[in-house]
C-alpha cells in the first residue's frame, strides 16, 4: 500500500483553460466489469449510474506539452502519462481501485511500483468531495488548495464527486514511483 | 449547528423493508437552480416515508429529545447517485400539519440508521459528516443550510425527526 499528501508546483492555466468538450465518457465504462470484487461487497453495482451522472472530460498531455521530467522529479516518480480531468456538477467517480490499465499493458515486466499523483488544479468549492479508504478509515478531503493532492497505488480505494455548482478539474500523473 | 446524540437502533434492519416513495425537493425554485448547475433531476430525488404516528417499536425515540415538543418522524431512503446539494429545508409539509407560520422554532435531527458506506455524506455548514456509526443523530436549526449525499454503491438510510424547540 502507497499513499502520500503531495503538492505540484506548476502553472495550472493551459490545463484548465483548454477545451475540454473534445471528449466526453463515461468512468464506470471499465469499472463494472473490472472491480466487481468491490460492487459485490455492496451488492453489486447500482442500476441508477449512467452516463448522465458518472460523465468525465478527459484530456491527455504529451511529454511536448508539459514537462514530464519536471513533474516527476517534483513527485518522485517516473511519468508515464499525465491527463486531465473535468467532473461536471452531479457527477460521480464512483468507489473503485485505480487499474493501471495502459502502463500494465505497455510496461508489462516492469516490476516497480505504480503510483498515481491526483492533482486538484482547482481550490475546494463547495459540495466536491474526494473520499478515500486508508488503513480501514474512510477519509473525506474538502478545503483543497490548487497544486494538493494525494498519491496512491491500487491499494487506496477511492471515491470522487462533484455535488456543487462550478465544475472541478484534476490532474492525474501515472508512472512509476522512485526509489 | 446543534449538539449532536447518538441514540441505540433497536430495529435492526426494518427500515429495509418499508415502502418508500420517490420524492423530489420541495421547491422548485430551488430544483431549478440545481439542475440549471447541472445536476441531473433523476439524481435529486429522495425516498421517504412519512409517519403520521411512530411505530410502536419507535416510541422511546422521544426520550432522547426532551427539547423538543410535537416530534414527527419520516424515514428517508437516498439511492446511490441522488442526492440534494446545499439548501436548507422548507418544512412544508410539517409546518402545515401544525400550522405553524414561524419557522424559528423547528428543528430538525437526521439519525443513521446504519454505518456509514463510502460515498455516504452530510454536510452541515462546514462540518463534513461521512464515518457515522449507526445511530448518531445531527441536527441543524430551521433554516441552517446542509447537503445530503448517497454517492455510493448502496443506499443510505436515516430517520428525519422533527420537533419544535420547546422555549423555557
Amino acid at each position: 500500500m502507497y499513499f502520500k499528501h503531495i503538492e505540484l508546483d506548476l502553472d495550472f492555466t493551459p490545463l484548465l483553460e483548454a477545451n475540454y468538450d473534445s471528449h466526453t465518457g463515461s468512468c464506470i465504462k471499465h469499472q463494472v466489469h473490472e472491480l466487481t470484487d468491490i460492487h459485490n461487497e455492496y451488492g453489486g453495482f447500482p442500476d441508477s449510474y449512467c452516463l448522465a451522472n458518472t460523465k468525465i472530460h478527459q484530456l491527455w498531455w504529451t511529454d511536448e506539452q508539459l514537462d514530464f521530467e519536471s513533474i516527476g522529479n517534483e513527485l518522485n516518480m517516473q511519468v508515464v502519462t499525465v491527463s486531465t480531468i473535468k467532473q461536471p456538477p452531479g457527477c460521480v467517480v464512483p468507489y473503485h481501485r485505480d487499474t493501471f490499465f495502459q502502463i500494465s499493458q505497455r510496461f508489462p515486466d516492469r516490476k516497480e511500483r505504480k503510483v498515481r499523483a491526483n492533482i486538484f488544479l482547482n481550490d475546494y468549492r463547495m459540495g466536491q468531495f474526494l473520499q478515500y479508504k486508508l488503513d480501514g478509515k474512510f477519509e473525506t478531503c474538502t478545503d483543497w488548495k490548487a497544486g494538493e493532492g494525494f498519491m496512491w497505488d491500487s491499494d487506496i480505494l477511492h471515491v470522487s464527486a462533484n455535488a456543487g455548482f462550478q465544475d472541478k478539474y484534476t490532474m492525474q500523473v501515472s508512472g512509476f514511483l522512485n526509489d | 449547528m446543534i449538539r449532536n446524540r447518538v441514540i441505540p437502533i433497536l430495529w435492526g434492519l426494518k427500515h429495509r423493508e418499508l415502502e418508500y416513495t420517490l420524492d423530489v425537493f420541495k421547491d422548485a425554485n430551488q430544483e431549478s437552480s440545481w439542475t440549471d448547475s447541472g445536476h441531473q433531476k433523476t439524481s435529486l430525488m429522495i425516498g421517504l416515508y412519512v409517519l403520521n404516528e411512530p411505530f410502536e417499536w419507535m416510541r422511546y425515540l422521544s426520550e432522547y429529545f426532551p427539547d423538543l415538543e410535537n416530534i414527527s418522524y419520516s424515514f428517508s431512503r437516498f439511492s446511490p447517485g441522488t442526492y440534494f446539494p446545499m439548501h436548507f429545508d422548507r418544512y412544508g409539509f410539517y409546518s402545515r400539519t401544525h400550522n405553524l407560520s414561524d419557522l424559528s422554532c423547528v428543528r430538525r435531527y437526521i439519525l443513521f440508521l446504519e454505518d456509514a458506506a463510502p460515498g455516504h455524506f452530510l454536510q452541515v455548514g462546514d462540518h463534513m459528516y461521512h464515518n457515522w456509526p449507526a445511530g448518531l443523530c445531527v441536527g441543524w436549526k430551521n433554516d441552517e443550510k446542509h447537503l445530503a449525499a448517497n454517492l455510493g454503491l448502496c443506499n443510505r438510510y436515516t430517520l428525519q425527526i422533527t420537533g419544535m424547540f420547546k422555549s423555557t
